[in-house]
């Protein structure tokens, strides 16, 4: 008798990794699948209320390697100061709802609007080239950090704002950390699909074409420079978001969470997972999250083990975690293909 | 006083020029952004104090041993794990992420080996301060200076008189064409990688001299590559200048702006000159420029 | 009526003067081929016409409208074409891909047309593909359209940057040295495509062509006329006939001492096309 899960013969699997290798789903199977058992996780780990918290945060983290993805992986921008989004971000957040008593939904909707401000003000760096955008990016981000921790009478300076008020939405309290993983999870739901309807539409196919050769994109009628600072507002604007949600997950904001070493970590995260792809980005978040929680045992040998592992990626799996599934995919399905 | 701090400057600024040189030459030969340089010098002021204190060496010997194990250890990083990412054709990225996995392994390794405390250095070092023309200075700054001048002098020499220096700046300026002419370019990349080690481990001598070494020291050499960009990137007179430049701005400016906005004097030149003049203050050859 | 007019257009790098006080004029349907020693400016006259460079100064018109000062990629939307020297193609994007793409200025591209994905816009989508196949069938690429642009060999490669450029009908077209790589029988198949595109009328009008080029037998036998660049500045200028014989010209190539062996072949070519041809198509 034949299973009901095939399709003219051929497991419905197997159809799925090919479609969506080809690239012919808006949104694939898998990602359905994924965004399903996204919504469930929570009944399963119910026990366990502190994973749930671990995970409210790397989503949170999620909504940042997203928007860098698309900076980074497609736009081909390398951007070394994407914490600055955040950072500013989150402490609009804090400062609107702790100091004003600003609403919970309209700080969340300010934040992102100075994430996207952070990004015009990254703009005028925007025509450097490669190296170049990064060290200005860079400094750009230290620069930031300073104004996060020495404008000690808005931002109290490197001790910072403490006792946020939760999020409030519509008379739900998003302070267990259940009810907060329902208000980030649709963020990074909602930010996925747009970036992906984005993608497979002309302008996605702009950035990819940038990203192969300026060049000939010029010659079609490309106008970089907008294509580039459209890609760096949409992404620093997620970043805002991510930093209001943050600021009332923590319930507090200081200025080291939003220093150059979290770029580099948003970075790190985006070439573990693998370059250029959203569902890398994604990986990417929770292997290196994953690493900094569970090798904890490892006491002081964490940092170095973890140093290690970026330059054996960076060595033997140039593409990322990305990289490799899709290498073994592909490798799969040819091998069915030539039965 | 202002003399006093202007001279300060240039002793702050010859380490940041010692260091901002081997940042510069990295990237003038292969285009990469080094993330763990100022590990270098880190490294080289831990290496300094072992040779100091433990084994009682004369400061000369400190300083150059020093130099050279910082030098062997930024080849040997570049062997294992720069090189052979480059060969296999990587992409910047790629290359920087190594060098920040590299940055986190020195520096933590050193975090084992020599202890998370800061280690100072033995007063013999310092010397009892000298009273000229009515400014206080301590030998040691003097001498740091000097020697940070004279190195300069004999890396230019280097660069212009002998055949290992004049086939490396011939393959930093076009590397297919060296290759061509039988220059062996990955051995240049590795004499880049020794001198610009060795210059960060001199440095590292020099600043753990004035304040102490530690594992964490790394940052205050980060700040070098703000002398870097400022003196053009790839320029090695200018980031030589540069450091000067930026020891004097820093120790003027937390003077008589605020100490802690200091880094943003300093990344902020970086932007601006990034924009208006990627080739730096001094060079016009290069731009950055699309 | 004059589809490009430059006037007196000067670009300088760094104290170098690529391109110095060149005058040209560019009549409807006309194949104007650009020749010149190595350096002499070609390219950069190219990149000035399309928007690549800024001009240093002078003024370029196109259609009658000044269009100096606009950007590449508007020029593009007006409907400047061009290939580049070294194949500027997208590499992880199939043929079809990267023809369609020519097609950026035409298309529907609002971003939220995108998102929500209108009927509209799926079906400008739609229009583009069928355009981009068509232009692959006319190159002559026919089947290669889901092949990845990367993986066919040179020659063809070219022509996929060609049909990218024609998809969008330009009205003016430029060509940086299109047979370069190609062998003999490409050439054959590239005067003939040069010709075709040539022919074409769009809106009423033919589509006019510039084309670098240093082989000689192609500039030669599709050229209505030529002129001729020596060290930024244009020394001659007419029917491929009269620029055989033109004495500066010889002296120029002969006299050049840049890149001495392929200027030393192209005389050789200059003189060989000369004796071939037996004069290009002359008069525009």
């Amino acid at each position: 008798m034949r299973p009901r899960f095939t399709y003219g013969g051929e497991l419905f699997l197997w159809r799925w990794l090919r479609l969506t290798m080809a690239n012919r789903y808006v949104i694939s199977p898998f990602a359905i699948i994924t965004m399903l058992a996204a919504l469930l996780l929570p009944l399963l780990l119910d026990p366990f209320g502190f994973l749930i918290l671990f995970l409210d945060n790397i989503l949170v983290f999620v909504l940042l390697t997203l928007g860098l993805q698309l900076i980074l992986g497609y736009a081909g921008i390398l951007n070394l100061g994407h914490a600055a989004f955040f950072g500013l971000g989150a402490y609009t957040s804090a400062i609107l709802t702790k100091t004003l008593g600003v609403p919970f939904p309209l700080a969340f909707l300010a934040s992102t609007l100075m994430g996207l401000l952070g990004g015009l003000l990254m703009c005028p760096i925007i025509r450097l080239r490669d190296v170049y955008f990064a060290m200005a990016s860079f400094a750009f981000g230290i620069v930031a950090y300073v104004v996060f921790s020495e404008w000690r009478e808005l931002t109290n300076g490197h001790i910072g704002i403490r006792a946020i008020p939760p999020a409030r939405l519509a008379g739900i309290d998003f302070t267990s950390s259940l009810n907060f993983y329902y208000l980030v999870l649709p963020c990074v739901i909602v930010l996925y699909l747009v970036f992906r309807l984005l993608l497979i539409s002309p302008f996605g196919t702009s950035l990819n074409a940038i990203r192969q050769s300026e060049l000939a994109a010029r010659s079609v009628g490309m106008h970089l420079a907008a294509i580039k600072v459209k890609t760096i507002l949409i992404g620093a604007a997620a970043a805002g978001a991510a930093g209001s949600l943050i600021t009332h997950l923590q319930g507090f904001v200081s200025p080291e969470l939003f220093n150059w070493p979290q770029s580099i970590t948003l970075v790190t995260m985006m070439v573990i997972g693998g370059i250029g792809s959203f569902p890398g980005a994604i990986i990417g978040t929770f292997a290196i999250q994953f690493m900094s929680e569970y090798l904890r045992f490892l006491v002081e040998y964490k940092m170095l083990i973890y140093g290690g592992v970026l330059v054996f990626f960076m060595i033997f799996l140039p593409k990322g975690i990305a990289g490799v599934v899709r290498a073994l995919v592909v490798a799969a399905l040819e091998r069915r293909s030539a039965r | 006083m202002l003399l006093g701090q202007i001279v300060y400057g240039l002793v702050i600024g010859s380490i940041y020029s010692l260091i901002a040189i081997g940042f510069s030459m990295v990237f003038q030969a292969i285009g990469l952004l080094n993330f763990a340089h100022q590990e270098f010098m880190m490294l080289g002021g831990l290496i300094g104090y072992t040779l100091a204190v433990t084994l009682n060496l004369p400061a000369p010997l400190v300083v150059l041993l020093a130099g050279l194990g910082a030098g062997c250890i930024a080849v040997a990083i570049e062997k294992v794990g720069i090189s052979p990412i480059r060969h296999r054709g990587g992409a910047e990225i790629n290359l920087i992420i190594a060098t920040i996995g590299w940055g986190i392994i020195l520096s933590n390794a050193a975090m084992l080996t020599w202890d998370a405390y800061p280690l100072g250095y033995p007063q013999r070092f310092q010397g009892k301060p000298l009273n000229l023309g009515g400014i206080s200075i301590v030998p040691q700054n003097l001498v740091i200076l000097g020697a940070g001048i004279l190195l300069m002098i004999l890396l230019q020499l280097f660069f212009k008189r002998t055949w290992t220096g004049q086939s490396m700046r011939a393959a930093a300026e076009d590397s297919p064409t060296a290759a061509l002419m039988g220059i062996d370019t990955d051995r240049t990349v590795s004499w880049t990688f020794f001198i610009s080690g060795a210059l960060g481990g001199i440095a590292g001598v020099f600043v753990s001299s004035i304040f102490y070494a530690s594992f964490e020291m790394g940052l205050i050499g980060l700040r070098c590559f703000a002398a870097a960009v400022l003196g053009g990137f790839g320029n090695i007179v200018g980031a030589m200048f540069g450091g000067l430049i930026l020891g004097i701005i820093e120790t003027l400016g937390a003077t008589y702006i605020s100490s802690a906005y200091k880094d943003v004097i300093a990344y902020g030149i970086v932007i601006v000159i990034l924009l208006i003049r990627p080739t730096g203050i001094f060079a016009a050859r290069r731009t950055g420029l699309t | 009526m004059g589809v490009l007019t430059t006037r007196q257009v000067v670009k300088r790098f760094a104290g170098l003067v690529a391109v110095d006080h060149v005058d040209l004029e560019v009549q409807e349907g006309e194949v104007r081929g650009i020749v010149g020693p190595n350096g002499a400016g070609k390219t950069t006259l190219f990149n000035l016409i399309s928007g690549f460079y800024p001009v240093t100064s002078g003024r370029i018109e196109f259609l009658g409208k000044d269009i100096t000062t606009t950007s590449a990629h508007r020029r593009a939307g007006l409907g400047i074409g061009r290939t580049f020297q070294a194949t500027q193609l997208f590499s992880e994007m199939t043929v079809l891909e990267n023809v369609a793409t020519g097609r950026h200025t035409s298309t529907r591209n609002g971003a939220w047309a995108a998102v929500l994905r209108s009927r509209a816009f799926r079906r400008s989508l739609q229009r583009d593909r069928e355009l981009a196949e068509e232009i692959i069938d006319f190159v002559g690429l026919r089947g290669t359209g889901s092949l990845l642009a990367s993986s066919l060999p040179y020659g063809q490669q070219r022509l996929v940057e060609i049909a990218r450029a024609i998809v969008n009908q330009p009205q003016l077209l430029l060509l940086d040295e299109p047979a370069a790589g190609m062998n003999l029988h490409e050439i054959e198949a590239l005067n003939e495509l040069i010709r075709k595109i040539n022919e074409t009328r769009i809106n009423g009008t033919r589509v006019t062509i510039l084309v670098v080029e240093h082989n000689m037998r192609v500039i030669m036998n599709i050229s209505h006329r030529i002129s001729v660049l020596d060290f930024g500045e244009k020394i001659a200028e007419g029917p491929p006939k009269e620029i055989q014989q033109n004495e500066r010209v010889i002296a120029a190539y002969l006299g050049s001492t840049t890149g001495g062996n392929a200027s030393l072949g192209s005389s050789t070519g200059l003189a060989a096309a000369g004796g071939s041809s037996g004069g290009g198509r002359a008069g525009a």
